[in-house]
């Protein structure tokens, strides 16, 4: 009974376009040539494809998106952007890519002993420590790759504690009607430690795509807080494919609070024991936006640990959706996963769609996980007022204390006091908005 | 006149909406009246409408005031939202103080005291002048400053949540404070320590409603006027005395009244 | 090492109780499916032609329809045409339980039927009052107390008489719940169904007694399509009890039954099962396929539905019995046990779709899984925007007892409006070392340890079965965990 599934303008456009040609990358041609045949292959997810149920994607993709050679520049525009954004209190190395291109003009990397940074686009050559290649079953993978104009590469060497976080802003200006993809590399080597922001900003109606590759080696660390402050025409395809060697760390969280329509690829795999990963995201939605995010935490090795908190808010007629897997395979002895997802909805027309899944092949395992979806707490907003809380001010409490578990986790101090004050006036800030526009 | 309560009638609002011939009268023409400076104390069995007087009074959303008039030194306060009733110094000390996760003691306490001062029109606490402040009522009130860095009530036994609802009426100076079985769950060590706080509060213009089941509490908290409440409706008053005659005689003596 | 022992324990697990089969001569169909078949069942049920008509629909729409491979179920293609779709006793109709084939009354024996239920067959004075319509294979060969109903106004009897004596109900609500082309083993079922129950409970009717069913397949090759309607009149309430057990034999069968469960205004049903059909031997051959879709529509206000279940038999399972919670007010349960040894597959659960204000439901799922069995909970609860005041909870716990099993926890959560509750949580662990080792030490053997801490996981959920169903179900949880742990 299966009725033919009308491909989107954007799927016809990319099937089309043929991969980016440019001088500086022309080592990555065959790859790109390769991802772009197989993407041919695939096609992009339907409703249908379980992993994208909940992401009406015919909804969002409906223009030609054509991959973008060269814009405008819009400085002012731009200026504007890189100077009030969430991330820019990090004390951080940065590399600002405008519009799917590294801008030297724009960045500012420090020296560090240890820590290479170099952009995709100043890379003669492939870099042998550097693995770029898409997965052969991910579409969208694929479509980053076959489009790809630029990126950030990056390499902590074995035993350095970096002490310069980096920066990596994707904005776009005046990119309208078009899309951009980058792919960032991280490698952190043995005993290293390294931290990484990453700041969505700009757009208007265009396609941001952006695939982050982490390899983490044994006894390593990578701590990565990423912001999505696109703006409400924007489109995100973003996915962070992370592997974790034995006593290693990731710890990742995301604020998605921009853009149309946000969707979030995450997957965790564990290389070696005594592992531990975080994924942690608060969705703070309003408008009509949707941000959906898939995640997998791949528990192939013994002993390791694994923690995924999600609190979304969705205001008016926004959407939030949530699906997390987490996967023991067998052998995995004394797995210890948790994962938990909350729903809170403000507005009449908001919506929310959870599934916390559990596949597990190995019997000595601690898992388990919640999904709790509601509105606020009638009880707890009394409370505050007859304290004398006026209610807006309650609400807005109450919400930042709904996602404040999510910024707790972070460590960088001007970071995690920026998302939180963020959060406190969200949803005012939302109210003054909609008052404006009335 | 403190606080008149002139033939409250109140119904309980059905969870359904819709369905019909389940709204319930819990208040029937309930009259009250205290100065300030005065301790009232107000007893009745389980299910007499006690709570629901408490709730009613700080504007609980859930309960439908069908008849009469409450009023709040000379106001009527019947149409005003909770925190309204809060900035005109009405505190309600709950019998369950509702557990916020994610929101800690200290900035919970200090938008609750800047929110009433500006809708009194007063200037904002300092951070450090609000810190100075509730260091000391916390102090008087052997509370350690480590227990205001946690989240409101999350992991509080009964007796600290109670004392906290202390603090918070030290804290806020209220003129009313209406006291909603404070003595629940509480044993008489931290009974005495609850009933100590609210004694040092205690002066010439502030009123307290004392709300129990027990006599016990108003040994602690010795009143002025003591009524009995039962179904709905207060049937006797008297002094302190009268807890005592109830004390021996038991509410079954009292139902009849109503 | 322990872990070691469990594994060859549960490899080495017991031989399957209800291991025999019955001689009986039955009548069947020639394999096949295909328009004539389907004349003819509809003909040998002398049924008249507005049901042929229905079932030649659903048949069309089966064959423009493609077999689910979305659960967590593997298994060889089923050829289709390479199965019989109707055999029935030869023997047909029966007077008194005299006329009963011996044999018949034997296999119950063998079932375990207990005795008081015996003396209900036999009609002794004074034995409680649960009505038994027996399932032979396709057909009903025996319905007692019909008498008692009927004077309460409840009617129970076969759903080919019910076809024919009371046509007005049965084209009213057949199909309104489970509609012909739900999913595809619903519509192979509405094509070729053979028999099953028909009940209807008046207007404010309790029915005066538990009505239980037991199932029975006896035919190789056969498959068995069961067709279930129940309907529940206004303030009316029955309680419907249902348990199977099936023979060993070497090749797959296919059962894929429909049920359907209708509830008006201030209506209550309660739908107990307890299934322990052939699970297949070590390696899962020769099991059944329990190929299940069952579905309650709560259409009344304060309605209610039940679903309990106790699922241990079968090879696999696929199976969602669930409640459309239509009217306002209206409450929907789920309480499952289900338990997976050796090679057995299990993915099921529930869907609670909450369309009427205030609507309540509540999931309590338990999953034991040993040996090399894959056991996935798998549910919906959605809540449409229209649902205001709806509630929801859920628990799903899952115990792994031996390090190649697997439990799988697969719940969608869909939530519409702001004006809801919904909770779910849930955990999988192995069985406690500790609790195994305390009860161990104060002199309880591990096999009866396992018993009774499973018991105790369960516990919730047992305690939701009518009284006939407890024992049988404490007793089948203890056969389906011997030989789990060494």
């Amino acid at each position: 009974m299966s009725k033919p599934i009308r491909r989107l303008a954007a799927e016809e456009t990319w099937r089309e376009a043929l991969p980016v040609r440019d001088a500086q990358t022309a080592w990555l041609d065959a790859a790109r040539a390769e991802a772009h045949a197989r993407f041919a292959e695939l096609g992009l997810p339907t409703p249908r494809t379980e992993n994208w149920r909940w992401s009406d994607i015919h909804r969002y993709l409906n223009a030609p998106y054509a991959p973008l050679a060269e814009a405008p520049l819009d400085n002012d525009v731009l200026q504007a952007l890189l100077q009030s954004h969430l991330l820019g209190v990090a004390d951080a190395s940065v590399m600002v890519f405008v519009n799917g291109r590294f801008s030297q003009q724009h960045s500012r990397i420090m020296e560090e002993e240890g820590v290479e940074i170099l952009a995709l686009s100043e890379a003669p050559v492939a870099i042998d420590w550097a693995d770029i290649a898409a997965d052969a079953d991910d579409a969208v993978d694929l479509l980053n790759m076959a489009h790809v104009t630029d990126g950030a590469l990056i390499r902590v060497r074995a035993g350095v504690d970096a002490s310069i976080p980096l920066l990596i802003v994707n904005v776009a200006a005046g990119a309208q009607g078009h899309s951009v993809a980058l792919r960032h590399f991280i490698r952190v080597e043995e005993g290293a430690h390294f931290t990484l922001f990453e700041a969505q900003l700009g757009g208007g109606d265009m396609v941001a795509s952006q695939i982050t590759r982490a390899i983490v080696h044994d006894d390593a660390s990578l701590t990565r807080v990423q912001v999505n402050e696109r703006d409400e025409a924007a489109i995100l395809l973003a996915a962070l494919k992370a592997e974790v060697g034995a006593h290693g760390a990731l710890h990742d969280t995301a604020l998605l609070t921009g853009g149309r329509y946000t969707r979030q690829n995450t997957q965790v795999a564990f290389t070696g024991d005594h592992a531990e990963a975080t994924a942690n995201a608060a969705y703070l939605l309003r408008g009509r936006q949707h941000a959906d995010t898939r995640l997998k935490v791949l528990h192939t090795q013994p002993h390791c640990t694994s923690r995924e908190t999600f609190r979304c808010v969705m205001d008016e007629h926004a959407r939030g959706a949530f699906q997390g897997l987490i996967h023991v395979f067998p052998g995995a002895a004394k797995t210890d996963g948790e994962m938990s997802a909350h729903g809170l909805l403000l507005g009449e027309d908001a919506e929310f769609d959870s599934k916390p899944e559990l596949e597990i092949y190995h019997d000595d395992v601690v898992c388990a996980h919640g999904s709790a979806v509601g509105a606020l707490d009638e009880q707890q907003l009394f409370y505050l007022r007859a304290r004398g809380v006026p209610e807006r001010t309650a609400r807005a409490m109450l919400v930042a204390a709904f996602v404040g578990e999510v910024f707790d986790a972070v460590d960088d101090e001007r970071v995690r006091e920026a998302l939180t004050a963020f959060a406190e006036r969200w949803l005012a800030d939302g109210t003054k908005a909609s008052g404006e526009a009335a | 006149m403190l606080l008149e309560v002139k033939d409250l009638r109140v119904q309980v609002r059905p969870e359904d909406e819709e369905a019909e011939g389940a709204v319930k009268e819990i208040l029937k023409g309930l009259s009250l009246a205290m100065n300030a400076g005065e301790v009232h104390a107000i007893m009745g069995p389980n299910g007499s409408g006690k709570s629901t007087l408490s709730h009613v009074l700080a504007g609980k959303p859930g309960y439908e005031v069908t008849a009469g008039e409450v009023l709040f030194d000379g106001e009527d306060i019947l149409e005003l939202e909770p925190e309204e009733r809060a900035a005109k110094g009405l505190f309600l000390a709950m019998q369950y103080p509702v557990e916020i996760p994610g929101v800690a003691y200290m900035q919970f306490l200090k938008v609750a005291v800047n929110a009433q001062r500006e809708l009194r029109g007063e200037e904002e606490l300092s951070t450090p002048d609000f810190m100075r402040l509730v260091r000391e009522k916390a102090q008087k009130l052997g509370i350690s400053m480590d227990m205001l860095k946690r989240p409101v009530n999350v992991g509080f036994s009964g007796g600290e949540k109670k004392r906290m609802e202390v603090l918070q009426m030290a804290v806020l100076e209220p003129k009313l404070c209406v006291l909603d079985e404070i003595d629940s769950g509480l044993d008489i060590d931290a009974l005495k320590v609850v009933a100590d706080g609210v004694n040092a509060l205690r002066d010439a213009s502030r009123g307290f409603l004392v709300i129990t089941h027990y006599q016990r509490l108003l040994n602690y908290i010795e009143p002025d006027f003591v009524h009995i409440m039962v179904n709905g409706r207060i049937v006797e008053s008297g002094g302190k005395e009268l807890a005592l005659k109830l004390e021996r005689e038991g509410y079954a003596a009292f139902q009849d009244a109503a | 090492m322990a872990d070691q022992d469990t594994i060859r324990q549960v490899e080495e697990l017991k031989k399957y109780k209800y291991g025999f089969e019955t001689q009986v001569e039955t009548e069947k169909a020639p394999k096949g499916l295909n328009e004539d078949i389907i004349r003819f069942i509809s003909r040998k049920k002398d049924e008249p032609e507005w049901m042929l008509q229905w079932r030649l629909d659903a048949y069309h729409r089966w064959l423009q329809m493609e077999e689910p491979r979305w659960a967590k179920v593997h298994y060889e293609p089923i050829d289709y045409q390479d199965l019989h779709y109707y055999a029935a006793p030869k023997k047909k109709t029966i007077k008194s339980l005299d006329e009963l084939d011996p044999e018949i009354l034997k296999t119950y024996e063998k079932l375990g039927i207990p005795l008081r239920e015996q003396e209900i067959l036999a009609g002794v004075e004074g034995a409680p009052k649960v009505a038994v319509d027996a399932v032979f294979d396709s057909v009903s060969v025996a319905t007692t107390f019909r008498e008692e109903l009927e004077k309460a106004g409840v009617i129970f009897c076969p759903i080919s008489e019910a076809i024919k004596k009371h046509p007005e109900l049965v084209k009213k609500y057949l199909g309104s719940v489970v509609p012909v082309n739900d999913n595809f083993f619903a519509a192979l079922n509405s094509a070729v169904f053979t028999d099953g129950s028909f009940v209807y409970v008046p207007k404010g009717v309790r029915c005066p007694m538990e009505l239980s069913t037991y199932f029975r397949i006896n035919e190789r090759n056969t498959g068995q399509f069961e067709r279930t309607l129940i309907i529940v009149d206004e303030g009316g309430y029955v309680s419907y009890l249902e348990g199977c057990t099936a023979p060993m034999r070497d090749e797959h069968q296919l059962h894929a039954a429909v049920v359907e469960l209708i509830a008006l205004d201030d209506a209550e049903i309660k739908y107990s099962t307890v299934q322990n059909w052939y699970p297949g031997d070590e390696e899962g051959r020769g099991g059944v396929y329990n190929f299940v879709t069952k579905r309650a529509d709560c259409r009344g206000r304060n309605s209610k539905v039940s679903w309990t279940q106790v699922e241990t038999g079968s090879a696999i399972t696929w199976k969602y019995p669930s409640c459309i919670l239509r009217g306002d007010n209206s409450v929907g349960e789920f309480y499952s046990i289900a338990i997976s040894n050796n090679a057995q597959q299990v993915d099921s659960g529930t869907k609670m779709l909450h369309l009427g204000k205030n609507t309540k439901s509540r999931i309590i799922s338990k999953g034991i899984s040993a040996g090399r069995s894959q056991n996935t909970y798998r549910g919906l609860v959605s809540i449409h925007k229209k649902a205001t005041g709806a509630r929801n909870f859920t628990q799903c716990d899952s115990l792994l007892i031996g390090e190649k099993c697997g439990a799988h926890t697969v719940p969608y959560i869909q939530v519409k409006t702001p004006h809801a509750k919904v909770e779910h949580e849930a955990t999988t662990s192995k069985i406690a070392e500790e609790q195994l080792f305390y009860c161990r030490a104060r002199g309880i053997p591990e096999e009866e340890a396992v018993a009774l801490i499973v018991n105790g996981f369960v516990r919730e959920v047992i305690q939701k079965l009518p009284m006939e169903f407890m024992a049988e179900t404490q007793r089948l949880i203890g056969i389906s965990l011997e030989g789990s742990v060494g």
